[in-house]
């Protein structure tokens, strides 16, 4: 395994050295003196002593996610403006799905055309692609704000031993999304700083609302980004390294705390989604008998959107960050996001590098925190002036917690391991000690690579 | 003169394989060398995880049926096998049983009832089985799916808030009601233009001798139905047994153990743990034991052929 790596990063290194050699006629200085350490924004890339790799005639290839197509198409088009204008590089989006999509990225790279220049990928997804050798390794100096990227972030663009091979992109957190008129009848005024609060004011909710189908906190039995939130919180982790050899770790009494936290949710407040994941619950928010629920910022346009949700909804929704078990130490988020990477056998790989630059730029990040977490601590205040739901996400983006950062974590999703945990726990079909036993081995197994 | 000229049509060998060119090509390109690909893939390992497949590099030696073997000695593989031969054969079943059903209904009403119950088949025929899903899934939803709703509305029944899918039988049971609904409508059309062909003087003549309905059915139009029901059972048989949308989407791309098909079991062992060697032995063993299945049902139905 860890040859494997100092391999991916010794071939990686050769590749860079043999790829600016060739493009003699690019001017290209790689490894030469690294640009001034960015304050001012948009033009620190184009103006600084490094010259930009030419690629006039030229036309890269970008796979973004279709979030930024319909999220911020803005900050895409200014990015490409200003680097078209200082390379001559033209550039050429290609939108993506996230269904399917490591398919579509491993077939890609097994072959040897249609290579795009930049990919991006879930930050989850990272680790695999970084261990298969399948980017190039970036100069963590060249980009903007590097040094006050969200930890998590760079944590999933990073190798094992610290090289960086992709580039933050943006984050997203989790909260409490509530019905203020809910709580509010229910005699609550404030939003709970500690879970001991959240349960009593759950407790209030639910002696209000006696119906049989009400939820005082709507929790499927699959959603495991709350789950481990829970497990994180409670000082628990989900596996650890052990001699080089991961180990399982959610029977310890600490994880084990936590996902009882979070079982009194799934089956003391919520009712009918011990089978259910996630995704459906900004839907039945939107229908009622849902008091709460713990989701992404955006999911509050989700629940008040015209087509999707129900728009009355709009003004009786509002955010806090997931309290933890004392006042002002929250519940960990779980810090999804994106990251930006040159593909080992991109045809263009200066340029794709460089279109990053511009992308992940101060200039281009501020635009982003609009609509998103920025990758950066520095950005989170433009961030958080946006809304009511943005204060609460860029609060809880502050703490975070991230799945264990090895390749083989994606098979651990692959095979709903955490997924048929907890479902076996809010269906009762299984009692947290046995079901987290019966995880832990499959983590040993799946994580240290035995399929 | 004439003799001779279809002689020589008979004779110049090429012009046929001309024509039939076209379609060997198109089904080499999209079937032969996939189906020789996955075979390949089988038979190799894919050393270092992902980069030998991002290199290009020699590290994916052949291993022989290694893979099969650790696959043959799974019990996991065993019990996913077990559960896909008991799903299937309960699917064929009911499918089969209610299409023949439905065919006889058909010929049995009026005509304007027919062709409501026919087009009502047709735009069964229409919906895709992702839609269908979907739709299955919200009416079976514990929250808000009108199954339960309507089933508590019965006196005694206590249904409300149900989960259908806590149970993997149960959720199964959903899956074959969207499997078997789904494959009604071309079992029942087809069954039923079998029906019509029957010959009328045949069933007057075994009226005539005195069989009444339920035995000229079972003597007279049984055997006639028999090519038609071999070959509908045999596509059911291939359909039933490569089910993978209706538990994929069901379970919103996330099966519990419970719900593990070999198609959804390769799936997840194979394509989304991009373990392709591993998906690829899970796929050839899917088509042999497709292939024995089909082999002992094709040979019994001679059997019964020959005797008669």
């Amino acid at each position: 395994m860890k040859r494997t790596v100092l391999g991916v990063s010794a071939l990686a290194a050769a590749l860079a050295v043999s790829v600016s050699a060739c493009s003699s006629s690019g001017g290209n200085a790689a490894g030469s003196s690294t640009p001034p350490p960015d304050t001012g924004g948009s033009s620190s890339t184009s103006s600084s002593s490094v010259p930009a790799p030419s690629g006039a005639g030229k036309t890269i290839t970008v796979w973004l996610q279709s979030d930024a197509q319909t999220g911020w198409p803005s900050v895409v088009a200014q990015a490409n403006a200003r680097f078209e204008q200082a390379t001559g590089a033209k550039v050429k989006i290609q939108w993506q799905e996230w269904s399917n999509y490591t398919q579509k990225l491993d077939s890609t790279f097994s072959g040897s055309s249609g290579i795009p220049d930049v990919v991006e990928l879930g930050n989850t997804q990272t680790a695999s692609y970084i261990d298969a050798g399948a980017f190039k390794a970036l100069d963590k100096s060249e980009f903007d704000n590097s040094s006050t990227w969200l930890t998590a972030l760079e944590q999933s663009a990073s190798s094992p031993d610290g090289q960086l091979m992709a580039v933050p992109y943006y984050a997203g957190s989790r909260v409490v999304i509530y019905r203020t008129d809910i709580w509010k009848a229910a005699g609550i005024t404030t939003a709970p700083k500690t879970l001991d609060e959240l349960n009593a004011d759950l407790d209030k909710i639910k002696a209000k609302n006696p119906s049989p189908n009400f939820s005082a906190f709507y929790m499927p039995g699959k959603y495991w980004y709350a789950a481990m939130s829970l497990v994180y919180g409670a000082g628990g982790r989900i596996a650890d390294q052990h001699n080089g050899k991961w180990v399982g770790e959610l029977e310890s009494p600490a994880a084990q705390r936590g996902l009882a936290e979070w079982q009194k949710l799934a089956t003391q407040y919520s009712v009918g989604g011990a089978t259910s994941d996630e995704s459906t619950q900004d839907v039945e928010m939107a229908k009622g008998n849902i008091a709460s629920i713990a989701g992404n910022g955006w999911e509050v346009g989700a629940v008040a959107d015209p087509k999707t949700g129900d728009p009355k909804l709009a003004k009786k929704l509002s955010t806090f960050p997931f309290p933890g078990n004392t006042a002002g130490n929250y519940t960990p988020s779980f810090l999804g996001g994106s990251d930006l990477a040159v593909p080992e056998k991109a045809p263009n790989a200066d340029l794709g590098a460089e279109w990053i630059k511009y992308y992940t730029d101060t200039k281009s990040e501020t635009l982003l925190a609009k609509y998103a977490i920025p990758n950066t601590t520095s950005l989170l205040g433009v961030y958080e002036k946006q809304s009511q739901a943005n204060r609460s996400t860029g609060e809880a983006a502050k703490k975070t917690w991230f799945v264990p950062n090895t390749a083989t974590w994606a098979n651990v999703e692959a095979n709903n391991i955490l997924q048929n945990m907890l479902e076996s726990i809010a269906t009762g079909h299984s009692t947290i000690a046995a079901a987290t036993k019966a995880a832990d081995q499959k983590l040993d197994q799946t994580l240290n690579g035995v399929s | 003169m004439r003799q001779r000229r279809r002689s020589s049509l008979r004779r110049g060998g090429w012009f046929p394989y001309l024509l039939i060119a076209p379609a060997v090509v198109v089904l080499a390109a999209v079937a032969a060398w996939p189906l020789v690909k996955i075979v390949l893939l089988s038979l190799q390992e894919q050393e270092e995880g992902k980069y030998a497949l991002f290199h290009n590099s020699g590290t994916t030696p052949f291993v022989g049926f290694r893979n099969f073997a650790s696959q043959l000695t799974d019990s996991e593989f065993w019990s996913v096998l077990e559960r896909t031969v008991i799903f299937t054969a309960v699917n064929v079943a009911l499918s089969m049983a209610l299409g023949l059903g439905l065919a006889v209904l058909l010929n049995r009403v009026s005509n304007w009832a027919r062709i409501v119950l026919t087009a009502a088949l047709l735009f069964v025929w229409a919906v895709p089985s992702t839609v269908s899903t979907q739709i299955f899934a919200w009416l079976f939803n514990s929250r808000f799916g009108v199954v339960d709703y309507l089933l508590d509305k019965l006196p005694g029944v206590s249904m409300q808030r149900h989960d259908w899918f806590a149970d993997p039988v149960s959720g199964l049971g959903v899956v074959t009601a969207i499997v078997v609904w789904g494959a009604l409508p071309l079992l029942a059309i087809t069954l039923h233009a079998g029906i019509t062909q029957v010959p009328r003087d045949v069933l007057e003549a075994a009226r005539c001798d005195g069989a009444g309905p339920w035995s000229s059915f079972r003597h007279v139009v049984l055997p006639y139905l028999r090519p038609l029901l071999v070959i509908l059972g045999m596509l059911s048989v291939i359909w039933d047994f490569g089910v993978f949308n209706q538990i994929y989407f069901l379970r919103n791309g996330h099966p519990e153990p419970g719900y593990q098909t070999l198609g959804i079991y390769m799936y997840t062992k194979g394509v989304s743990s991009s373990a392709y060697n591993t998906g690829s032995t899970l796929a050839v063993l899917m088509i042999l034991v497709l292939l024995l299945v089909m082999v002992v049902y094709i040979r019994q139905l001679f059997k019964i052929g020959e005797a008669e």
